[in-house]
């Protein structure tokens, strides 16, 4: 992600290389700032599976684990993979 | 649309030669049996009046042998051509079956499957049954607001019949929700209750999701389950369907006749199935396939569907005759890993195999004593060790694990790491496939598991090795910097203590590919 903010600054002209904004909106600058832009948005956007995946691990352990309750730890843990842990490849 | 019998027609392995004069779905036949359908305009190369059809990939690997080969007009029925063909040096007769020997056909998807039109009336009623009661089920336990769509939506409105071409029932929800986290967060639940209410579930992405209905003859049925929703102004249906279609054109639901019973469906299907399929819905196409906008794709697979990366590739991998160029010896980095061990006092411990693969180097381990772990997305590949590590004197357990998926990397992760003792993580050229964020949880799930003592041992290709010619042809790889892994690595609290670089160190065949050997620990 540091790799990516420091790749928009740069093509931005953040960076103080091009601190007049020379080249801003066209060619080949545009096309490079588009490209960091996409990839910033894809990583965005997959956060919201790995997010919505530490909420559920962390919802379903909480609770027994402060509990100090190993079998229900143990069961939650069981349950969390076999519950959404079986890809199929069958169909897109 | 109606054609004579006498179109000159051409076919063999590469694939049908038509007129370019035909137009629309054809369906093609082997003795018989419609195994495949193609567009000519669509799905057709050439030009001098005639277009050339490659056979799909899947199809291609059956056609060995002698076979009817007839061409046939969707709509209008007319055989346009019947040519007997021999592929390959085969004599028998070509069957395209699955292990039970029921006809198989290549649906939208691209995949070999059973289809609606071979199902007696009895197995449809079954059909039939099992949606009314999922999609009862989807509404009332899991609260989804749920309706007929794609294919079975298709069908219900054109003649109220299932398509016969398809071979999957679908459902859609309109989801509650209009951020993807929400959406996510709703589906799991929903895979959750349907699971816990005795349903066959699997997840397919993070907003759709399959069950599958067992049949009396002994098939089963899939019905795909897709989420929906609006996000801004747009309308979005998993797979990828996206577009502009207004929710009142959705709410309130009215209801179809789909097989003489009256099923849940948009308000207004018409527009809906125009939104789906095209303005041209009205006309049978069983070649049809949609042509999203890869942009589209991109922004669903990047909200849904990024932990699926390359399962689908591998699949099909193991699924293929490659397959079974995959040597079943160890590998020498098995070798050189086990003195390695050995050297340490580790000659008989616990091995964690993480990708796999075919299981050639989980069986040698188990084999030097070691109880392994073989950890694998696709486990279809480990089929063909199963003789081998089942002869071992040592144990070797598979287990489902998905480096693109932080659940799976965090929950096996966890398991591991609670056991007593210490483990040995062996990674042969996993590193090759796997992306910056898959390597990003093979660091994470190693120091979890190694939290204790053991090695991580990695090889893979280095960039040198990017143009060289590979034993596997064309695949998906990736080259990745030493200096990268020594890096991330370190990132995540690990020490390399142990790297070296070369040739002739993992040849494969004739390729002789540049590698590194690099060994970790997580430990001081």
């Amino acid at each position: 992600m540091n790799n990516l903010i420091a790749r928009l600054r740069r093509s931005s002209g953040d960076d103080g290389s091009d601190a007049h904004g020379r080249g801003h909106g066209h060619g080949p600058d545009l096309a490079a700032r588009v490209a960091a832009l996409e990839t910033a948005v894809e990583e965005n956007r997959r956060l919201n599976q790995r997010l919505a995946d530490v909420v559920d691990v962390v919802t379903e352990l909480l609770v027994p684990a402060l509990d100090r309750d190993d079998a229900k730890v143990a069961a939650a843990l069981a349950n969390l993979n076999k519950t959404l842990n079986e890809p199929d490849t069958s169909a897109d | 649309m109606a054609h004579g019998t006498d179109v000159d027609i051409r076919v063999d392995i590469d694939g049908i030669v038509v007129p370019a004069s035909l137009s629309g779905a054809i369906d093609v036949l082997l003795d018989g049996h419609r195994v495949w359908s193609f567009n000519p305009d669509r799905d057709g190369t050439g030009t001098n009046g005639r277009r050339t059809v490659a056979w799909p990939k899947v199809l291609r690997h059956h056609l060995n042998g002698v076979t009817e080969v007839s061409l046939v007009d969707h709509v209008s029925r007319d055989v346009l051509g019947t040519r007997t063909v021999r592929f390959g040096r085969g004599t028998e007769r070509v069957r395209v079956v699955d292990a039970e020997g029921h006809p198989l056909a290549v649906d939208k998807g691209g995949r070999l499957q059973r289809d609606f039109s071979n199902t007696e009336d009895s197995a449809r009623d079954e059909i039939m049954d099992a949606l009314e009661r999922v999609m009862q089920d989807l509404t009332e336990k899991c609260g989804l607001q749920t309706y007929l769509m794609y294919g079975c939506l298709l069908g219900a409105v054109r003649n109220g019949h299932m398509i016969g071409h398809d071979s999957d029932a679908d459902v859609a929800y309109l989801s509650a929700y209009t951020h993807p986290f929400d959406i996510i967060r709703e589906c799991t639940t929903a895979i959750r209750t349907m699971k816990s209410l005795g349903w066959k579930v699997v997840k397919m992405s993070g907003a759709n999701f399959k069950v599958w209905v067992p049949l009396p003859d002994g098939r089963r049925c899939g019905i795909d389950v897709f989420g929906s929703f609006h996000i801004g102004d747009r309308f979005y249906v998993t797979g990828s369907l996206t577009g502009t279609l207004d929710r009142s054109a959705l709410l309130p639901f009215g209801t179809v006749t789909l097989e003489g019973r009256e099923i849940t469906a948009p308000a207004r299907p018409e527009e809906v199935l125009a939104f789906t399929y095209g303005p041209q819905w009205r006309v049978p196409d069983p070649a049809f396939h949609f042509d999203h906008d890869p942009v589209d794709v991109a922004r669903m697979d990047a909200w849904f569907r990024a932990p699926r990366r390359r399962l689908r590739f591998w699949h099909d991998f193991y699924k293929s005759p490659d397959a079974a160029r995959v040597p079943t010896e160890p590998s020498a980095f098995a070798l050189w890993a086990q003195e390695r061990m050995a050297a340490a006092g580790e000659a008989e411990g616990h091995v964690l195999d993480v990708g796999a693969g075919n299981g050639r180097d989980a069986a040698y381990f188990a084999g030097r004593g070691h109880r392994v772990t073989a950890l694998e997305f696709t486990t279809l590949g480990l089929k063909q060790t199963k003789a081998l590590r089942e002869k071992a004197p040592g144990q070797v357990h598979v287990r489902s694990m998905n480096l693109e998926d932080l659940r799976s990397v965090l929950v096996t992760g966890a398991r591991f790491a609670h056991r007593a003792g210490v483990r040995q993580v062996y990674a042969r050229g996993l590193l090759d496939t796997l992306g910056p964020s898959g390597r990003d949880n093979l660091w994470r799930f190693a120091s979890m598991v190694q939290r204790r003592g053991g090695e991580t041992y990695l090889e893979f290709r280095t960039p040198r090795s990017r143009r060289d010619r590979k034993y596997f042809g064309v695949h998906q790889r990736t080259y990745v910097d030493p200096d990268t892994v020594a890096r991330e690595v370190a990132a995540y609290g690990g020490t390399v203590v142990h790297r070296e670089t070369g040739r002739d160190l993992a040849r494969l065949g004739s390729e002789n590919p540049h590698i590194a050997r690099i060994v970790v620990r997580w430990t001081p």
